[in-house]
């Protein structure tokens, strides 16, 4: 489900288009599945429900949903390829970042440790 | 849809509204923010039609609201001072609404009173402040108006019963495409509710937007580099509204797409270069000041 903190300066709209990507790349669903309704998340988390809209029309937008009139919303076959080519601009950063960071003196080996550290705790994540 | 062209009141000799413009478009929840006297309830009383304006016009769907009865029931105003029938209880003022509002939903009324431990019985004059406030707010959503209107009603509130009354008017929107406009001095209570912001100061509106694009278009950046560094070079062809230095860290307020900056800036191979949201209190600072107002001014 999604949590949204009112205590960041994060705007609510971002808070769930992210957390609607990372529910969608963790498989809570999974492509076809239907996404909560604006009138269920408007209910539950106390948002506004134009908020939310605007919040899934930009997923629709970027392909990653697809919406059904009178029925709902769904998550699209390849969501998660879409996704994932979202995250070149991502990965040139990484790329600059590694660079560096070796360049200081970091050997493979800490960088990758690292990953495997970030990718454990995000597991245990999910599972709260 | 609500709209305000050239709105002009005022009382005596002293203007309360000048040259207002607004357009409030159906389905949204509108936030006036403003300190007192700026003019918000003002505005509100002219959009319930109970001022006429002194010059310019505020219309719904196109037709003026003063003494337009058509236009009038459409819309229910909750103002800060609240008014009750002489002796009346909550029944005796849903019988009252009933005959001006045809939507007006029994059921609701009858689910409302019960959320809030209310008796309909019971004489208003026995209640206490924060229960009028709360008759008032019952009676109005029980009204099913298309336009509802709430002048500081929810700062009375207690934090449960205004996230029952925010769930209630979310359905509303959601469901029923109903518009509502909120005055409120707090900003922070306005940010999490509306999807829509007006600041109003000294009679007029000083900007408006969607709070998500208020709260995207401007972020705070963080930037080092290893070597000596001059801040004006580094921001070139970045639209940068304030910048600080301290030591080797510039810190600067940008508004523009945020990719493109970070890019852009990613490309000067910093140490340390960090985007932060700001929070809207901080938009508006920034946004009244680029203005040419102190935002000191705006609010207390």
């Amino acid at each position: 489900m999604l949590i949204i903190d009112r205590n960041t300066s994060i705007p609510v709209y971002e808070q769930i288009i992210r957390q609607m990507e990372r529910l969608i790349l963790a498989g809570v669903y999974p492509p076809g599945a239907p996404l909560p309704s604006v009138r269920t998340l408007s209910q539950n988390l106390e948002i506004n429900p134009n908020t939310l809209q605007k919040a899934f029309a930009e997923l629709e937008m970027r392909g990653i949903c697809f919406s059904v009139t009178g029925t709902g919303r769904f998550v699209a076959e390849d969501a998660k390829e879409r996704l994932r080519n979202e995250a070149d601009p991502l990965l040139a950063q990484l790329d600059a970042l590694c660079s560096r960071l070796l360049m200081l003196g970091f050997d493979e080996e800490a960088l990758l440790a690292r990953i495997r550290a970030l990718k454990s705790e995000k597991e245990a994540d999910l599972h709260d | 849809m609500i709209e305000a062209i050239n709105l002009e009141k005022k009382f005596n000799k002293k203007t309360a509204l000048e040259k207002l413009n607004c357009r409030i478009p159906d389905g949204c929840v509108y936030g006036l923010i403003g300190a007192n006297g700026a003019g918000k309830s003002t505005f509100m009383r002219l959009i319930a039609g109970v001022y006429r304006p002194d010059g310019g016009t505020v219309t719904l769907d196109g037709a003026p609201i003063y003494n337009n009865p058509q236009a009038k029931n459409q819309l229910l105003f909750v103002p800060d001072d609240l008014y009750f029938l002489p002796q009346a209880n909550m029944q005796r003022m849903a019988d009252f609404y009933r005959a001006f509002y045809p939507a007006f939903s029994t059921e609701r009324f009858a689910s409302l009173t019960e959320a809030f431990g209310l008796n309909p019985k019971a004489n208003l004059n026995s209640f206490s402040k924060g229960m009028r406030r709360q008759a008032a707010i019952i009676l109005a959503l029980s009204a099913m108006p298309r336009y509802i209107l709430f002048d500081e009603t929810f700062d009375g509130l207690d934090p449960v019963m205004r996230s029952l009354v925010k769930r209630v008017i979310y359905s509303d929107v959601e469901e029923r495409g109903v518009t509502a406009v909120i005055s409120s001095h707090s900003l922070r209570e306005l940010e999490v509710t509306c999807d829509q912001l007006a600041l109003l100061h000294q009679g007029g509106i000083v900007f408006e937007s969607e709070v998500q694009s208020l709260q995207t278009a401007l972020f705070k950046i963080q930037i080092a580099f290893s070597h000596e560094f001059d801040e004006k070079a580094v921001f070139h062809g970045i639209q940068v509204l304030e910048i600080t230095r301290s030591g080797s860290v510039a810190n600067a307020i940008v508004r523009g797409e945020r990719e493109q900056v970070r890019a852009a800036l990613a490309a000067l191979s910093p140490v340390l270069l960090e985007i932060l949201p700001l929070s809207l209190e901080e938009v508006f600072v920034y946004e009244t000041e680029a203005l040419g107002y102190r935002f000191g001014d705006l609010l207390q």
